[in-house]
């Protein structure tokens, strides 16, 4: 028994790490590797909280990408052109525009711990519940060895009047 | 009237302390008398604030532009009912309005339970107060509503100054939805001051057993579904209005208005441990002390601009009010926990791990587990700016990724949890209640396969749903079947006798039910498409299976705002299918532009058109066009989770065995006619 629970343990330890490392949910329907870049750097104008590729202003007196957003892509679409990789494009962005530019920041240093803290969380959270359950079953163990005064009748009678489970 | 309103508003703030002396001299001193002043006092606070609110909405619908919140806010050909709702279009008019929604619950909380349970009220109408006391400070001192517009003339009087007309109401917030939807997300942060003041209540006054459990479930049910309420008419605004084509972009004020809801969600399964088995008693307290402070960060984040929104008003000093109310908060609970911490102590038992004692606990995991993963995200770039002094942001591909494999897990307990009998669940149960939900899913996940589906985590989505719903329908046809064969009612009539005998279970039912189709929902737009183009007139734009074909461009004028609307016809295989109207409108007081999307809504997607305006460098119509699969879906099962939670909130009906002797014709046979008693179900409240 034991060892099942301690199996257990592991797989769902296992599912929580491999679901996070799956790639994203969203699908991209545009297959241009430049508007993907583009959904992935900041439109940097300072008037919408979009990426570059999706800018949208919805106050403005066009809606559609503001020329910001428009100069970023033109600069995405030179370098694809050129044959750089999207690593390479990122790191240019953050060079000219700031760390603020990337949608989500790299995984280095301490931005390392965004991504971190929420496994950390789930596994201490696993190890917190696991714990507050066997303390329950040791519990429930002791009582059932050193059972409280009451006759199998009155049990059976107390559980009769209860009635069903909710 | 103005100085009516700040008079007051100021009276109700020394309403509030004289509240919060008396109800603890009444504490103290046991005194029936104090204890009834101090409710009183509370009585009172609600009074004065209405009539607070009444003032201030006399002034807008005066049209008196010398007050500085109204100039702000309104303009003389506003509607009427933008007038009314400009209330809380800024901060001093949105910290005012929290003001009164708290002492319309706190009038409610001390009213209904003048004569009851006089151990704990005290208590409650002292923690209310307090929360009370802080608004109302902030309204009087830092936020007032009733500035005046005008300056210091010479020899140093004040002289008053009178806009000919206010600058107009935002546009992005003339719109119905926007309306209703800070006051129901309003009603749902201070909704849950009354569990918070409860809970306080139970803990300083060590009142016994689990009875504020009881009386501040159906308390914390209404601010959870005003909550709800409140972020799904956001994001539908969002979606209907912003033109961008989506509801929920992880901006810091949406992921606000998140957070107590989830913690709520959590705090609303675990208190049934309490209920039933006197289980998870600090957790549970801990739990609506998170949520209420999770209320107050919410309003923070709103209020300060902490984190740079497109929500947040302005970057302002409120923020340090709200941080010292949070800290404040946050003391006084661990102390209040510290010295009664051994009142909670509870004789927590488990016989079996698969139970549906261990399925609260995962869910309560899961659900904390989301709650975290969204505040971090929100707080990274302040705590990264901090450590690293440099700036970045934290976009939805993060919030996205955290959140879709913890939502999974949801989704599962959502289906595995009520199935589950409390203390231990037998193989056999286990078998009988699963295997059949579960074929259901894993068939559905396979023709969806097959038909093409192949994107994981939307395919993992469906099997899971497809099981939630079998499970939930399992259960609604065992007990119907039952009652349908004992009392020979049909099985529909069966169904509404089943979940009359016990609205809280079957009425949850039907909230699960809805959140699978919000799922469902969210889990459509892995496979939404969209198309940017100039379209003047006779232009054609291909969207998926569909046409659309730009027929006209026509201008409008109103007396708010002047428009330009688009006329867009869609085809499909050939046939004219609607018309759809795109607008922009040009708001005249304002000098603010708002869109108005052209929607046709079905249950399996939504065609939705965008006109962005003409191109700066050609002048041509802009038109973004965008196919959305079940969208609807998501409004749909927020209706369903409101009805559900609304079903919850009604009384059981208890049924009563009555065996009555009645006679009745059985078929014809060789004796003749046989009488025999029969049983019947009558209802009781």
């Amino acid at each position: 028994m034991a060892s099942i629970r301690a199996t257990g343990s592991r797989i769902l330890l296992a599912i929580i790490v491999c679901a996070y490392a799956v790639a994203p949910v969203a699908v991209a329907q545009r297959s241009d590797r430049a508007t993907e870049l583009g959904k992935r750097i900041n439109c940097m104008c300072a008037g919408c909280a979009d990426s570059a590729g999706l800018c949208n202003h919805p106050g403005a007196s066009f809606s559609g990408p503001c020329d910001v957003a428009k100069n970023e892509l033109k600069e995405v679409d030179e370098r694809v052109a050129r044959g750089d990789s999207d690593d390479l494009i990122l790191q240019s962005f953050i060079q000219e525009y700031g760390t603020e530019v990337v949608i989500v920041p790299e995984a280095k240093g301490f931005n390392r711990w965004m991504w971190l803290m929420p496994i950390v969380f789930s596994i201490v959270g696993i190890f917190v519940v696991r714990a507050i359950l066997k303390s329950w079953r040791l519990r429930a163990a002791h009582v059932k060895a050193h059972p409280a005064g009451v006759s199998p009748e009155l049990l059976a009678r107390a559980r009769h009047e209860i009635g069903p489970d909710e | 009237m103005d100085i009516f309103g700040s008079f007051s508003l100021l009276l109700a703030l020394i309403a509030a302390g004289y509240a919060i002396v008396a109800g603890i001299l009444a504490i103290r001193t046991r005194n029936p008398l104090l204890t009834k002043s101090s409710r009183h006092a509370g009585i009172a606070v609600f009074c004065l604030v209405t009539l607070t609110v009444a003032c201030l909405e006399y002034l807008f619908f005066t049209d008196n532009f010398s007050m500085a919140y109204v100039a702000e806010h309104s303009n003389r050909d506003l509607p009427g009912f933008y007038k009314f709702a400009a209330l809380w279009a800024g901060q001093e008019g949105s910290l005012l309005f929290w003001s009164w929604l708290l002492s319309i619950y706190a009038f409610f909380a001390l009213f209904l339970n003048r004569r009851k349970h006089p151990e704990l009220m005290p208590y409650v109408g002292v923690v209310l107060a307090c929360v009370q006391l802080f608004f109302l400070t902030l309204n009087n001192f830092v936020a007032s509503p009733f500035q005046v517009l005008g300056h210091a003339g010479a020899g140093g009087a004040f002289t008053v100054v009178s806009q000919a007309d206010g600058h107009g109401l935002t546009p992005l917030l003339q719109y119905s939805e926007m309306v209703i939807h800070p006051p129901m997300l309003y009603l749902g942060y201070t909704g849950f001051s009354v569990p918070f003041a409860f809970a306080m209540a139970a803990l300083l006054g060590r009142y016994p057993g689990e009875k504020w459990i009881h009386i501040t479930r159906r308390w914390t049910m209404i601010a959870w579904v005003f909550q709800t309420l409140g972020v799904l008419l956001g994001a539908h605004w969002a979606y209907a209005v912003l033109g961008w084509g989506g509801y929920w972009a992880w901006d810091p004020v949406e992921n606000a208005s998140l957070l107590p809801w989830i913690t709520g969600t959590a705090f609303l399964h675990s208190v049934m441990m309490q209920e039933k088995r006197g289980m998870m008693k600090v957790w549970n307290v801990w739990l609506v002390f998170t949520t209420f402070m999770l209320c107050i960060l919410g309003t923070l984040l709103t209020r300060s601009g902490i984190v740079s929104s497109i929500h947040a008003f302005a970057q302002s000093s409120i923020g340090t009010w709200f941080v010292s109310f949070l800290a404040v908060t946050f003391i006084a609970c661990a102390l209040a926990y510290w010295k009664n911490r051994d009142y909670l102590r509870s004789d927590n038992q488990l016989d079996s791990l698969v139970s549906r004692e261990s399925s609260f606990l995962f869910n309560n995991l899961i659900l904390l587990a989301a709650c975290f993963a969204v505040l971090w995200g929100t707080l990274f770039p302040v705590l990264s700016e901090w450590v690293q002094g440099t700036k970045i942001s934290v976009g939805p591909p993060f919030f996205n990724k955290v959140n879709v494999p913890i939502a999974l897990f949801l989704i599962l307990l959502t289906g595995v949890g009520p199935l589950l009998a409390w203390r231990k669940t037998s193989l056999d149960g286990l078998r009988r209640n699963f295997l059949w939900p579960l074929a259901g899913g894993l068939v559905a996940g396979l023709i969806a396969f097959v038909a093409g589906f192949r994107l994981i985590y939307p395919l993992i989505c469906l099997i899971l749903s497809v099981f939630v719903v079998l499970t939930i329908v399992a259960e609604f046809w065992r007990g119907a079947r039952v009652i349908a064969a004992r009392s020979g009612v049909n099985l529909l009539a069966a169904t509404g006798q089943l979940t009359m005998r016990n609205t809280r279970r079957y009425g949850g039912y039907v909230v699960h039910f809805g959140m699978v189709l919000i799922f469902i929902g969210i889990a459509g737009s892995a496979f939404n498409r969209d198309v940017q183009q100039e379209m003047p007139p006779g232009a054609h734009m291909k969207l998926g299976p569909y046409d659309i074909v730009s027929q006209n461009f026509d201008q409008i004028q109103t007396p708010n705002y002047q428009a330009e609307r688009a006329t867009l016809e869609v085809f499909r295989d050939g046939k004219s299918k609607m018309i759809l109207y795109p607008e922009r409108r040009f708001f005249l007081a304002s000098q603010i532009t708002q869109t108005l999307v052209g929607i046709q809504s079905t249950p399996l997607r939504d065609i939705y058109l965008v006109y962005d305006g003409r191109s700066p460098e050609t002048n041509r119509p802009v038109i973004h066009g965008y196919l959305n699969p079940l969208v609807k879906c998501i409004w749909f099962g927020g209706l369903v989770v409101v009805l559900g939670t609304i079903l919850a909130l009604i009384p059981s009906r208890q049924a009563v065995m009555v065996l009555s002797q009645a006679t009745e014709l059985a078929p014809a046979s060789a004796g003749g006619p046989v009488p025999h008693p029969v049983g019947a179900i009558h209802g009781k409240h």
